[in-house]
C-alpha cells in the first residue's frame, strides 16, 4: 500500500484542474432564448387555464340523450303576448319573434332553461332556470330588443334549451338558429 | 492590411450578400411551406364555397386570382433582388404591376362581395382611408425600431401585404368551419367563447406567422436577428389589423346605421383597433412569432432553433387566445367611466405581452449594437480603409450617426446628407456581414464581404460624399 504522502505527491494540483477547464464562450443569444422559454411557460399556463375553462363549461360525458321539443319560431306580438304565422327561419329587423317550447317532453327531475343569443352572443331572451313542470306556463320565449335600440340587430340568432347542473349549463337539449336579415 | 481580389468584370452586386453558390437547403423548406399555403388557400376557398356558402367564402373564391397574382409578383420580386441592376429594374416593374393588379382586384372583390354588401362602397372606402394614416404611422414606427440596420421598405411592405391579404384569406375557411361546427355542438357561453378563441389564436397566428417564417427562410440576408424578426412580425400584424379594422368598421356601421349611430359604432371600432390596439393587438402577437424566429436565426443547434420557432408561435397563440377568451370578463360600462375602462382593459390584457416584445427588442438592439461596435473596431484595426478608427464611436451610436448626417446636411445640403447616409448604411452592412461570418451564421461566399468593403471605399470618395468629415 503506497504511503499517503506519495499519493498526495502524485495527485494533480487542484489549480491544474481548474486551468484545464475551459469556460464556454458567452453567447448573448442565450439569455434571449432563455427568456423565450420563460414566456413559453406562461403561454402554456394560459392555454392550460383556457382548456380548463372549456372543460368546466363543456364537461365531457354529460350527454343524457334527452331532447327538448321546439315547436317553432314565429312572429311575436308583445302586446298580446302571442305568436302568429308559420314556423320561420329568417326575419327582418323590424319583426319581433319568439320560440315556442314544449316542456312536457322532458323529465321532471332536471333543471333547464331556454335562452336566445344574438349575433354578439349576448343573451336577449330567457326563461328559467327551473324544472320543466315549473316552466310549463312559459312556453313562448320572445327575443327582446337590446336597450336603446329600435330594431333587432341583424345576424344569426341561436335559441337553446339547456340542462343545468350546479347552476351551469352543461348540455343543449334543443337548438334552433334563425337569421335576422340586414334589410 | 488585407488584400482582396480586384473587382470582377461582371456588374457589381450591391446587395448585402451576393448570390451564394448553389441553393441553400432552406430553399426546399421554403418551397414546401409555399406549396402548403397555396393548397390551404385553394382548398379553403373551394370547401368554404361548397359547404358553407358564406359571403366571405365567395370572396375567397373569387379572390384566388388575386392571391395567385400576389404569389407571382412575390416570386418575381424576390428573383429581382439577386439580379444585376438592369434585370432587377425589369423584374421589379413586372412584380410591381402584378402586385398592383392583385391589390386592385382584391379590393374590388372585397368591395363588391363584403363591404358593399354590408355598408356600401362609400363606407368601405372611408373606412379604408381612415385606417391608412394610422397604419402607415404604425409601419413607420415599427421600421424605425431597428436603430442599427433598418429593414428595406420593400420587405416590410411585403410582410404588411401578406398580413392584409394572404393571411386574412387563409383563415376564412378554417374559422368559418370551426364556428359552424362549434355553434351546433357546444353550449353557448364561456365554453363556446373559449373554443372560438382557440380557433382565432391558432389559425390567425399560424396564417400570419407563415409570412415571417418565409422571410426567414428566403431573405436570410435581410433577417439578421431578434430585432428584424420583431419588425417583420409587427408589420404582418399591422397588415392583418388593417384589413380586420375595415371589416369591423363597415360591418358595425351596417348594423347600427338604422339606429342612427352607425358612424359612432364605426368610429369606436377605428379608435379601438387603429389607435388603442394598433401596437397592442395583432402587431404584438405576430411580433412574438418574429422574436422566436429571430432568436432561432442565431442559435447553433437545430433542436434549439425548432424550439425557438415553436415557442414564438405558442406565445403568440396564447396571447391572442387570452384576449379573445377573457375579454368578456372585463365588461365596459356605457358611462364616461367606460372610456377609462377600455384603456385599462387593453393595458392589463395585452400590455404584458407588448412589454415582453419591448423587452426582447431592447435586449436585441443592445446586443446587436455591441456586436456591431466590436466589428467596427476590428475592421478599423485591420486598416482596410472601409472604417476609420475615428469613425468607430460615431458608427456605434445611432444618435451620433444622425448628428453626423445632420452636420453633413448643414454643410452640404440634402445631397451630402444622402451620400453620408448611404456610406453609413454600407458600413453597417459590412459590420453585419462580419458579425454573421464570425458567428458562422452565413452561407454566402467571402467575396460578399469583399464586395461590401469595396462598396464602402467607393462611397467614401470625396466626389460621392462632399462634406464627409468625421465628428469626434
Amino acid at each position: 500500500m503506497p504511503a499517503l504522502g506519495a499519493c498526495k505527491q502524485n495527485a494533480p494540483h487542484p489549480l491544474d484542474k481548474l486551468a484545464a477547464v475551459r469556460a464556454a464562450p458567452y453567447d448573448p443569444v442565450r439569455p434571449l432564448y432563455r427568456a423565450l422559454l420563460v414566456f413559453d411557460i406562461v403561454a402554456l399556463l394560459i392555454l392550460a387555464v383556457g382548456l380548463g375553462e372549456f372543460l368546466y363549461f363543456e364537461p365531457p360525458g354529460q350527454s343524457t340523450g334527452l331532447k327538448a321539443t321546439i315547436a317553432g319560431v314565429y312572429l311575436y306580438d308583445p302586446t298580446a303576448d302571442s305568436t302568429s304565422g308559420p314556423d320561420r327561419r329568417t326575419f327582418i329587423r323590424s319583426e319581433q319573434f319568439a320560440a315556442v317550447v314544449n316542456w312536457s317532453s322532458l323529465p321532471q327531475n332536471i333543471v333547464v332553461d331556454a335562452r336566445w343569443y344574438d349575433s354578439f352572443e349576448a343573451v336577449v331572451g330567457r326563461v328559467g332556470p327551473g324544472t320543466p313542470e315549473q316552466l310549463a306556463g312559459q312556453t313562448t320565449i320572445p327575443v327582446g330588443l337590446p336597450a336603446g335600440l329600435k330594431y333587432n340587430l341583424p345576424g344569426q340568432y341561436v335559441f337553446v334549451v339547456e340542462r343545468l347542473q350546479g347552476g351551469v349549463p352543461v348540455e343543449v337539449l334543443a337548438r334552433r338558429i334563425v337569421l335576422v336579415e340586414r334589410e | 492590411m488585407i488584400t482582396y481580389p480586384p473587382t470582377s468584370p461582371t456588374p457589381p452586386i450591391w446587395a448585402a450578400n451576393p448570390r451564394p453558390r448553389g441553393r441553400p437547403e432552406r430553399y426546399r423548406l421554403t418551397i414546401a411551406v409555399a406549396v402548403i399555403v397555396l393548397i390551404v388557400l385553394v382548398a379553403s376557398s373551394i370547401l368554404d364555397y361548397v359547404y358553407l356558402d358564406t359571403i366571405p367564402s365567395r370572396t375567397a373564391l373569387y379572390g384566388l386570382l388575386s392571391v395567385a397574382l400576389v404569389a407571382l409578383a412575390t416570386i418575381i420580386g424576390v428573383r429581382a433582388l439577386d439580379r444585376n441592376p438592369a434585370d432587377r429594374r425589369r423584374h421589379l416593374i413586372r412584380a410591381g404591376v402584378l402586385l398592383g393588379l392583385a391589390v386592385l382586384l382584391w379590393l374590388l372583390v372585397i368591395d363588391v362581395f363584403v363591404f358593399t354588401g354590408a355598408a356600401g362602397p362609400g363606407v368601405a372606402a372611408i373606412s379604408a382611408l381612415a385606417c391608412l394614416p394610422t397604419t402607415a404611422f404604425g409601419l413607420f414606427v415599427v421600421r424605425r425600431m431597428d436603430r442599427n440596420e433598418k429593414e428595406p421598405w420593400r420587405l416590410v411592405l411585403v410582410a404588411f401585404a401578406w398580413g392584409a391579404i394572404v393571411a386574412t384569406s387563409m383563415v376564412i375557411w378554417g374559422e368559418s368551419l370551426w364556428s359552424a361546427v362549434a355553434e351546433r355542438a357546444l353550449v353557448p357561453g364561456p365554453g363556446l367563447d373559449a373554443s372560438t378563441a382557440f380557433s382565432a389564436g391558432l389559425l390567425e397566428e399560424l396564417a400570419k406567422g407563415v409570412a415571417v417564417l418565409l422571410l426567414f427562410l428566403l431573405m436570410r440576408n435581410e433577417f439578421d436577428d431578434v430585432v428584424d424578426g420583431i419588425v417583420y412580425g409587427a408589420a404582418v400584424g399591422l397588415g392583418f389589423n388593417f384589413m380586420e379594422s375595415i371589416a369591423y368598421m363597415t360591418n358595425l356601421y351596417a348594423i347600427f346605421s338604422p339606429e342612427g349611430v352607425g358612424g359612432y359604432a364605426a368610429g369606436f371600432q377605428w379608435y379601438a383597433r387603429q389607435v388603442l390596439g394598433l401596437f397592442f393587438g395583432h402587431a404584438t402577437y405576430t411580433a412574438l412569432i418574429g422574436a422566436g424566429i429571430g432568436i432561432a436565426r442565431q442559435l447553433v443547434s437545430r433542436r434549439q432553433k425548432v424550439i425557438a420557432v415553436a415557442s414564438g408561435f405558442l406565445i403568440a397563440i396564447a396571447a391572442h387566445f387570452s384576449w379573445d377568451a377573457w375579454l368578456a370578463f372585463f365588461p365596459i360600462e356605457t358611462s364616461a367611466l367606460g372610456l377609462v375602462e377600455i384603456h385599462l382593459r387593453t393595458l392589463i390584457m395585452t400590455g404584458p405581452f407588448t412589454a415582453a416584445v419591448i423587452a426582447l427588442l431592447l435586449s436585441g438592439i443592445r446586443y446587436e449594437g455591441k456586436a456591431l461596435a466590436e466589428q467596427f473596431q476590428k475592421e478599423a484595426a485591420e486598416g482596410t480603409g472601409a472604417i476609420l478608427p475615428a469613425e468607430v464611436p460615431i458608427l456605434a451610436s445611432p444618435w451620433r450617426r444622425l448628428a453626423q448626417r445632420m452636420h453633413a446636411l448643414g454643410k452640404g445640403g440634402v445631397r451630402a446628407y444622402l451620400a453620408l447616409a448611404r456610406l453609413q448604411t454600407a458600413q453597417l452592412d459590412l459590420a453585419m456581414e462580419r458579425w454573421h461570418r464570425e458567428r458562422k451564421e452565413i452561407d454566402e461566399p467571402l467575396e460578399a464581404e469583399h464586395e461590401l468593403r469595396r462598396r464602402v471605399i467607393e462611397l467614401r470618395r470625396p466626389s460621392r460624399v462632399p462634406s464627409l468629415k468625421p465628428l469626434t
